[in-house]
């Protein structure tokens, strides 16, 4: 399993959003984190990816085969976006809604093996006791946990994950970058979240890509790119490393004038 | 044996729970069928209608006459008609995101009468035949004429549900302004053909009437099952129906061909009918939420099973009288209606 993107680029008619995107190879089995600062293109790179957007050049290529011109219907069974918002109130339970994900490509009829597979992950994801509520009576970062089962219920080889963690406390933080981390490693395939937090990217992703102005400024094993200066200079700010007991990175960062 | 509690098995009985709720509402569609074919002007028994549904000339051709020809296409047609405006009415909240709309609030209905009437005034009597199919095609462009522009509506930014429910009263007014006009140009027959229109009545129902219905019906419906599960994932936003693979402006195109249809269909055999297409669908999503596979056929019940027994509380109030279906819908429908604007009940839209 192997996924690279080369020289994508993607504007609207009066901005240009991706000037040229190279990921290098990134291998599957790993969790990637993609990292940047707000507005550096990361959610549009994952809709030229994922297909939603026509990057205007630029091709993309997921185990040995290019996406660009593969008809819409073929492509969503081997990547799979999840947009960051998730607000819905309409009267589906979260079973309804994250079953709907995995059948709506396929037939009409529910088979025990599809409520099996979505009543383990609910419960791998510690939301099963939710199954039953309507998604419109959930919290916010219910929904977003509801809206992770509802990607890694389909079964996709490229997870495109854009911000999957934004509104979780703590300790779900923790349990979903592992339990990514998890499924990632057993499927072999290729997942990259976008998310803001160093220290949970530090901690659970094997690979960082960062990303600033359209480009990818850097793209590398977790420690070698937390320890490169392109970190602090892409967020504008001071950058602290240490390690913890457990030996995993923790980042500190101030303010670059203070 | 123990019964599991895993979400797999809840999810399965709720499931089963549905479906009986489906088996339920078909069981009183039937009866409430075989009472509207049993009661009505005349005062035959019942025992003898059903002799005569069994055997049509058992009981002579007067009879014959009024249960064949007269009781059982009107009490069909109300099925037909509920079923065709109920599931018109659960697609449109659907794509339209919008909890109030159905084929007569938002002006469809109206255009499609207003439709009818061009037809007549502008000369069916100018074919030998084919007069009907002529009034029906004609409804049916300006009711996706109207639904068309709806859509243009709903593209706009800041269309909410109630501006949309403002653009729909609008294009009542103007369409019912449009009517009083052919009403003042038109002949006496003719009026007494457009205020049938305006007024929703089942009593000009014909077999080839209910044919016609069926077909669109059979055309139609299957359809929108076929896509039941984008229909679901639509009620999660665009956004979220988009990164599932579902192309949701090509859907919503094509489901909006199919709701005109139905919706013109069902005016221009029986007029404007009110809020059948509303209430329906909100009676279905409160008994089996919005999963479609069983969302669309409880909504097409409801409305039938309401139209059903519209049609035979419009023969039962006054006797030897038979009052228009849709003045009947519109005055159950209005209190639900304005109940829908105004309760909290609103949980389920944005």
């Amino acid at each position: 399993m192997s996924f690279r993107v080369t020289d994508l680029q993607f504007s609207y008619p009066r901005k240009t959003v991706l000037r040229k995107v190279d990921s290098g190879d990134l291998p599957g089995g790993r969790l990637i984190a993609l990292l940047g600062p707000n507005a550096a293109g990361k959610s549009t790179f994952f809709r030229c990816v994922a297909g939603l957007l026509q990057p205007q050049s630029g091709t993309v290529v997921l185990n040995e085969q290019s996406l660009h011109g593969m008809p819409q219907t073929r492509r969503i069974r081997k990547v799979c976006y999840m947009p960051q918002s998730f607000a819905s109130a309409a009267a589906l339970t979260v079973f309804e809604v994250v079953l709907l994900a995995r059948k709506h490509l396929e037939d009409w009829r529910v088979s025990s093996d599809d409520t099996a597979f979505v009543e383990a992950l609910l419960q791998r994801l510690g939301i099963e006791h939710l199954a039953e509520r309507y998604i419109g009576e959930l919290s916010g970062g219910q929904q977003q946990m509801v809206s992770i089962c509802q990607a890694m219920v389909r079964p996709a080889e490229l997870f495109l994950l854009d911000e999957p963690t934004s509104a979780l406390d703590l300790r779900r933080q923790l349990e979903v970058m592992q339990t990514l981390r998890e499924i990632t490693a057993e499927r072999e395939a290729v997942t990259i979240a976008a998310m803001h937090d160093l220290n949970l990217a530090a901690r659970f992703a094997d690979h960082l890509m960062l990303m600033h102005d359209g480009e990818i400024r850097a793209s590398g094993a977790t420690g070698d790119i937390l320890a490169s200066p392109v970190l602090a200079e892409t967020y504008g700010v001071k950058i602290e490393l240490r390690r913890a007991d457990d030996g995993t990175h923790m980042v500190g960062a101030s303010l670059a004038g203070s | 044996m123990i019964e599991s509690t895993g979400s797999a098995a809840l999810y399965r009985r709720r499931s089963r729970h549905r479906g009986l709720m489906l088996l339920l509402a078909g069981t009183a569609l039937m009866l409430s069928v075989f009472v509207d074919v049993g009661v009505g002007p005349g005062n035959y028994s019942l025992a003898q209608v059903f002799a005569v549904l069994a055997d049509p000339l058992v009981h002579g051709p007067q009879l014959k006459v009024v249960v064949w020809d007269l009781r059982l296409p009107i009490a069909l047609m109300a099925v037909l008609v509920g079923a065709m405006l109920g599931a018109a009415g659960a697609e449109m909240q659907t794509i339209l995101n919008n909890p109030l709309a159905d084929p007569f609030t938002l002006g469809i209905s109206s255009a499609a009468a207003f439709g009818a009437a061009l037809a007549i005034v502008l000369g069916v009597e100018v074919l030998p035949f084919g007069g009907n199919t002529l009034i029906t095609m004609s409804a049916f462009l300006f009711a996706l004429f109207t639904a068309s522009l709806l859509y243009l509506f709903t593209r706009l930014r800041g269309a909410t549900s109630e501006t949309m429910i403002l653009i729909g009263i609008a294009l009542l007014f103007t369409f019912n302004a449009l009517l009083g006009l052919l009403q003042y140009a038109a002949t006496d027959v003719e009026l007494m053909q457009i205020v049938f229109w305006m007024m929703g009545s089942l009593s000009r129902a014909s077999w080839d009437k209910l044919a016609v219905c069926a077909v669109v019906l059979v055309l139609v419906v299957p359809y929108f099952l076929y896509r039941s599960w984008a229909l679901t994932a639509l009620r999660l936003g665009d956004d979220r129906a988009a990164s599932l693979g579902i192309d949701a402006q090509k859907l919503r195109v094509r489901i909006l061909i199919g709701v005109s249809l139905l919706a013109a269909t069902a005016v221009s055999f029986v007029g404007t009918i009110a809020f059948v297409g509303l209430v329906g669908p909100h009676i279905a999503r409160l008994l089996v939420g919005e999963d479609q596979r069983f969302f669309l056929p409880l909504s097409m019940l409801a409305g039938a099973l309401m139209m059903s027994l519209t049609s035979l509380v419009s023969k039962s109030v006054t006797p030897g009288v038979i009052y228009p279906v849709g003045i009947i819908t519109a005055l159950i429908g209005i209190p639900f209606f304005i109940s829908l604007i105004l309760s909290v009940r609103r949980r389920n839209w944005q």
